[in-house]
């Protein structure tokens, strides 16, 4: 795009160069780009569960071993499917945002590394891992190290139980599946803020000294109504399990927990009174919603909540003494939470895996398509074990939507960030305390409510 | 094995690699590499903390102001709070609850423990716990 030379009618020949074809040209690369690297992630995922959880453990069976040792081999299929997507899914992110911020501010992002710059971030990852690892004079050396380790293990750990969420408890992955669960994710997503305390004390740095204590206040008080918000859909969901908070709202967008848990369909002639309580209780969970995208920014530190590393105030905040690959890792673990908040949105208000609407590319196309395929590779009895080996319908739809939703929530993040200004500290403060603290309280006390009766 | 002992070795598996990838797949392929390919050369002027290319007056860990020790003992309150309304939480779905005490008494409850706190966040506002100088 060149700069137009004409200095009288300046905006029009903006708006002109800026809305034209070009710009339809971007949004179909960028979802070019999306496809492309999320059927590499799930194929690399996909690839390793089969491996590790189907095709090994009938090698250690046909080698005459006992089957303990086979069913020891499937216990780690979550463990192996994770430890495959994290970095690679952390590395897309990264290109999906440039990429999306790129698109609104009307650029063309990274474009060069690979064709259309699909390995801009491998190429990054690459280079960060060879640079000088440099730990600043006076900087605590263990404490320095320490703390990119601790931020991104939780990240990790943390989600154990949204694994089996977004797989519909497929029998590989039930295991990992806490009756605790939503409890345990959000006990592991309160770690982080220790290591960016931790980052900010050891660097020897004032603006990361800063950085680390802004960190903490505003985790203090955004936690309070990220955690409530949750809380109040367990209340009307009746269980901290995460595939079971996810299987309740099967059936369409209408019984996802965002509108009130197929409360709206409740409503009848008998008791007049859920024409009232009914709207009510959706307008609650949609205001329950909105409370938790915002709590949730606040905790991973996103624009218009990104203080602890605010690049005009404070340099780089926490991590402005960081090079190389620690500061990779703390990086890609940003983009991880950025991940794991937006799974557990889409587990516990959007219906998990769950397809929007009846029939529309729900588990029974899926199922159809697969017997189709069955049918067709009947001759070949060898490909035929293959493909019922490797494909499953049911998580395969479920898989599908959940990380559809997931997407869908990253990119309307990314849109967030490329629309908000930063706040200043003190409105931050006040933003938590007297706003959004006594709004969730009078929203958990009216779910209380309006649950029973409706 | 039991369900819930094969659970929590999961989680222990999980926590310990957890730490391990960062830890050795990222760092420590790192510091190899460094070793190998001899590039990590320290000098006085690369290892002076960042300060715009001024020369650090000081140590950075000087006496800081922490502002918001106040709204950390609120947090503490609130964090607790919150750990009694999970049980709470679940507790309203038991059906020998509802049959005896009919389904008015919990919501009626936890408005009298919601109301004691609301209480202590208005009397801490108004006392301008709450402001941030």
């Amino acid at each position: 795009m060149t700069v137009s030379t004409s200095t009288s009618n300046k905006t029009q020949s903006y708006g002109v160069q800026s809305t034209g074809p070009a710009n339809i040209v971007e949004i179909f690369k960028f979802m070019r780009l999306t496809i492309i690297w999320l059927s590499i992630i799930f194929g690399a995922v996909w690839g390793a569960c089969w491996l590790f959880g189907v095709v090994l453990p009938a090698c250690v069976e046909g080698f005459g071993l006992p089957a303990e040792i086979s069913q020891t081999i499937r216990y780690f299929v979550p463990l192996v499917a994770i430890m495959v997507f994290i970095p690679i899914n952390a590395m897309f992110m990264v290109l999906f945002e440039r990429r999306a911020l790129a698109l609104f501010t009307v650029r063309k992002g990274p474009n060069r590394v690979g064709p259309d710059g699909l390995l801009q971030t491998a190429a990054d990852a690459v280079k960060l891992l060879l640079k000088e690892d440099i730990t600043p004079r006076g900087a605590d050396a263990f404490m320095f190290t320490l703390a990119p380790i601790i931020f991104f293990a939780p990240s990790i750990f943390g989600c154990i139980p949204l694994l089996a969420a977004a797989t519909g408890d497929h029998r590989l992955f039930s295991i990992a599946n806490l009756p605790t669960g939503i409890f345990y994710v959000l006990a592991a997503s309160s770690i982080p803020v220790v290591a960016l305390v931790m980052a900010g004390w050891a660097s020897n740095n004032k603006y990361s000294l800063v950085g680390g204590l802004r960190a903490a206040a505003q985790a203090i008080s955004y936690e309070i109504p990220l955690v409530l918000s949750l809380v109040t859909i367990c209340l009307l969901a009746g269980s901290l399990d995460v595939v079971e908070i996810a299987q309740q709202q099967v059936g369409g967008f209408l019984h996802w927990n965002i509108l009130g848990a197929g409360k709206l369909l409740a409503v009848s002639q008998a008791s007049p009174i859920t024409f009232v309580t009914a709207p009510l209780l959706a307008i609650c969970c949609i205001l329950l919603f909105w409370l938790y995208m915002t709590g949730a920014c606040a905790e991973i530190n996103r624009i218009p909540f990104d203080l602890p590393e605010a690049e005009s105030e404070l340099v780089s905040g926490y991590n402005t003494e960081y090079s190389g690959i620690k500061f990779a890792i703390f990086f890609l673990a940003e983009f991880t939470n950025l991940f794991v908040v937006s799974a557990i949105a889409t587990v516990m208000f959007l219906g998990g895996g769950e397809s929007p609407i009846p029939g529309f590319l729900d588990t029974g196309f899926f199922v159809s398509v697969m017997g189709t395929l069955n049918s067709l590779l009947q001759p070949v009895p060898a490909l035929q074990w293959l493909l019922n080996s490797l494909v499953d319908p049911a998580t395969l739809s479920c898989v599908f939507w959940a990380v559809t939703k997931i997407y869908l929530i990253v990119f309307f993040a990314i849109l967030i960030r490329g629309t908000l200004p930063r706040f200043r500290i003190d409105q931050l403060m006040d933003f938590s305390w007297k706003r959004l603290i006594p709004l969730v309280l009078i929203l958990f006390l009216a779910v209380a409510y309006l649950r029973e009766l409706v | 094995m039991d369900r819930e002992f094969i659970q929590i070795l999961e989680i222990i598996v999980f926590v310990a690699a957890g730490f391990a990838l960062p830890a050795l797949g990222m760092i420590g392929l790192a510091w190899v590499l460094q070793k190998v390919f001899r590039y990590h050369a320290p000098n006085p002027i690369k290892n002076q903390p960042y300060e715009c290319g001024m020369e650090p007056l000081q140590e950075a860990r000087l006496q800081f102001d922490i502002r918001y020790y106040l709204y950390a003992l609120l947090f503490i309150v609130f964090d607790i709070e919150i750990i009694f309304l999970i049980p709470w939480a679940l507790a309203t779905h038991d059906p020998d609850l509802l049959q005896n005490f009919g389904s008015m008494l919990a919501p009626i409850e936890i408005t009298i423990f919601l109301g004691i706190l609301a209480v202590g966040l208005a009397y801490a506002w108004k006392k301008g716990a709450l402001k941030w100088e």
